[in-house]
């Protein structure tokens, strides 16, 4: 754990970073812990700095700012890959996603999570192997048997 | 004299017990099969069974028929013990004509259903068979017919147990679906109305024999297996659990043991199962394994429609029947296949004196177009009508949510539940709050200046006056709220309370439930 102090608007955040060479990585704010993942960012400028995990809400606020520069990876069409397809157990909205293309899982490994009914139900790897393609978006309203992730 | 005829006798016994053949047998056994005799061997109490019919044979004289004679036709049937309880059996016999069922067969299998009846003990019948024996045409047909009433009117009387050993396909799929319980067996056993190659011709669908009709599909997938074995060595054993919890027959009630479980036993770790968040699932079996007899939980249809457990298991020695939500899978919401395979088991349950213990935590019925348009609305009627129906003792413990129409089906006082119970977890409302909030404040929402805020404060609001048991107790649709770690000396206590209840329906041919 690395500890940083971050001043963001004159307020204090005491932030203790794990390995951030892996994803997902935990996080401590102010003794707060959280779960984030890191995303590509297209724009070199911009630091990649950690984004926590996406809220339920999309952020409707802070229009004014400039359009994000962190990209979504593409969801990709699931005929591209071949491996066991993970599909959403019934329709309802991605919250996290918690791994990303490459990762190893094992089988019963949460790797997201779906919100339905109002309640937010981990989503298990029905097989272990490799994360091959990721096909949901967080924020994405998925329907019953939507493919979520391919793992191989 | 009659040494010579005792030989004769002898002779004819070890011929009807080879059944097709040593070649035959092998090929059985090459397949990782066992015969019909072993498995009713492997099935009844050791030595128990006693044979009926060992020397029937076909009358068929057509397609050289008459050359092809075997002592049984191909299906070995009588009487045993379980337990040393009565079962009646009967095991088609792959080896004669591949099982395949002509009017004599037939005849055997109606015989054992009718004596089941008559004299009030279960039926297992172990099913192997490539179906019709079509050289015996429309006779054949019959056969199934005959069958199919005994077992319609066996329903409700004994309990009827299939196990799918083989093939199972055409008409013979229907005398098992008639049947209280499917058991099918991992990769050798297959049913379907028609298989693969018709269904080619007919639709142009490519699939094979496991993949239309396997123990896997029809045991998650169709619901038409309410067990998948591993092999039939397991098949078998389970029928034996299984049977420990049923009773002989709608007379008697179903067995009690005496439980080396202490009734007292307070389980402090279901203080603690239900997690802060009110949306966050958890897995309800935890708290039925807390609450029963230590072991004595039997998931039945474990894998299909797993946002509702069923099963049975016992109470200070007795035997219940458990329906609960598993908030773990689709949220523990109700749809049509979870309605179908509880109202099921709690008719099953009712027929057969077994009194029922449902565990509420149900977010709704499942919205969709899908479920909409696939009936949700006489499929979910099936399990109120069940409820309402059902005469068996009947205890309620809401664990958390208890929202809307779900509320009432879940075994409410509505539906003539007899004692309910609340966790302080329980929430009883109409809706949950973020949509009641938004129906009942819409306007106010709309026209706050912080709408946010607004919304938070009413949502607590709402929570404060819903989000707890205390208004359903103050009407007294729950009869206590009770602390987690107290629920099973509580059901217990109940179900003594309730040990002689009687309660009725109005006389009436029969009812109509919406099928």
């Amino acid at each position: 754990m690395t500890t940083i102090e971050l001043i963001i608007d004159g307020e204090t955040f005491t932030v203790e970073v794990g390995d951030v060479s892996k994803s997902p990585v935990t996080v401590v704010v102010n003794g707060v812990e959280k779960v984030v993942s890191f995303q590509e960012v297209t724009s070199k400028e911009q630091a990649p700095a950690p984004q926590p995990e996406p809220q339920a809400a999309p952020a409707a606020a802070k229009p004014a700012e400039e359009p994000a520069v962190v990209e979504e990876p593409e969801p990709v069409p699931v005929g591209d890959v071949s491996g066991e397809v993970i599909a959403a157990p019934m329709p309802g909205k991605i919250l996290s996603i918690s791994v990303n293309v490459g990762d190893a899982v094992s089988e019963g490994d949460a790797v997201c999570t779906l919100e339905a009914m109002k309640m937010e139900m981990p989503i298990s790897a029905t097989a272990s192997g490799t994360v091959k393609a990721v096909h949901a978006r967080v924020g994405q309203n998925v329907a019953n048997n939507d493919p979520l992730i391919t793992v191989g | 004299m009659t040494s010579g005829k005792i030989a004769q006798l002898r002779q004819l016994q070890a011929e009807a017990k080879l059944g097709g053949g040593e070649a035959a047998i092998e090929r059985q056994h090459d397949r990782g099969k066992m015969t019909a005799r072993e498995r009713l061997t492997k099935l009844l109490d050791e030595g128990t069974f006693q044979e009926l019919d060992a020397f029937v044979t076909h009358r068929s004289h057509e397609f050289g028929m008459e050359e092809r004679v075997t002592l049984g036709d191909g299906v070995v049937t009588g009487y045993g013990t379980v337990h040393g309880r009565l079962v009646y059996v009967y095991a088609q016999d792959a080896t004669v004509m591949g099982g395949s069922l002509g009017e004599a067969h037939a005849a055997k299998i109606v015989k054992v259903l009718d004596l089941a009846i008559k004299n009030g003990a279960p039926v297992v019948g172990l099913n192997d068979s490539g179906g019709a024996r079509i050289q015996e045409g429309i006779l054949a047909l019959g056969g199934y017919g005959d069958i199919f009433l005994r077992n319609s009117l066996a329903s409700g009387v004994v309990p009827q147990i299939s196990v799918i050993m083989g093939p199972c396909a055409g008409g013979a799929v229907y005398s098992p679906a008639l049947t209280d319980f499917v058991m099918m067996v991992n990769e050798s056993s297959q049913m379907f109305i028609t298989g693969p190659q018709v269904v080619k011709a007919v639709t142009q669908e490519d699939v094979s024999f496991d993949q239309l009709g396997g123990a896997k599909v029809h045991s998650d997938t169709s619901g038409v297996a309410h067990f998948a074995a591993e092999d039939e060595d397991q098949a078998l054993d389970m029928v034996r659990i299984l049977l420990s919890y049923l009773p002989q027959n709608n007379l008697e009630d179903p067995p009690a043991v005496v439980s080396q479980d202490s009734p007292a036993r307070a389980e402090d770790s279901l203080d603690t199962v239900m997690p802060a968040e009110a949306n966050a699932p958890y897995d309800v079996t935890r708290v039925i394994r807390d609450v029963m007899d230590m072991g004595s939980f039997f998931e039945v249809h474990g894998a299909f429609a797993s946002n509702i457990v069923v099963g049975f298991a016992r109470l200070d020695g007795q035997v219940v029947g458990i329906v609960a939500n598993q908030p773990n899978v689709r949220a523990g919401a109700l749809d049509i296949d979870a309605s179908v395979k509880a109202a099921r088991f709690v008719r099953f349950c009712d027929s057969f004196n077994v009194p029922l213990v449902t565990f509420v935590d149900v977010p709704g019925f499942m919205p969709g177009v899908a479920q909409e348009h696939g009936g949700i609305i006489k499929e979910g009627a099936k399990l109120i009508y069940a409820y309402c129906e059902a005469t068996v003792p009947k205890l309620t413990v809401v664990l958390r949510k208890a929202y809307g129409g779900a509320y009432i089906v879940m075994s409410s006082k509505h539906v003539r539940s007899d004692y309910n119970v609340a966790w302080p977890t329980a929430e009883f409302a109409v809706m949950g709050p973020e949509g009641a909030v938004n129906v009942i404040h819409r306007r106010e929402i709309a026209e706050a200046d912080d709408r946010e805020a607004t919304r938070s404060r009413l949502l607590d609001e709402y929570r404060e006056k819903f989000a707890n048991p205390y208004q359903a107790a103050s009407h007294g649709y729950i009869d206590a709220v009770i602390e987690p770690s107290q629920t099973r000396p509580v059901l217990i206590n109940a179900l003594q309370m309730l040990q002689n209840k009687r309660d009725s329906v109005p006389p009436k041919k029969h009812a109509n439930m919406p099928l």
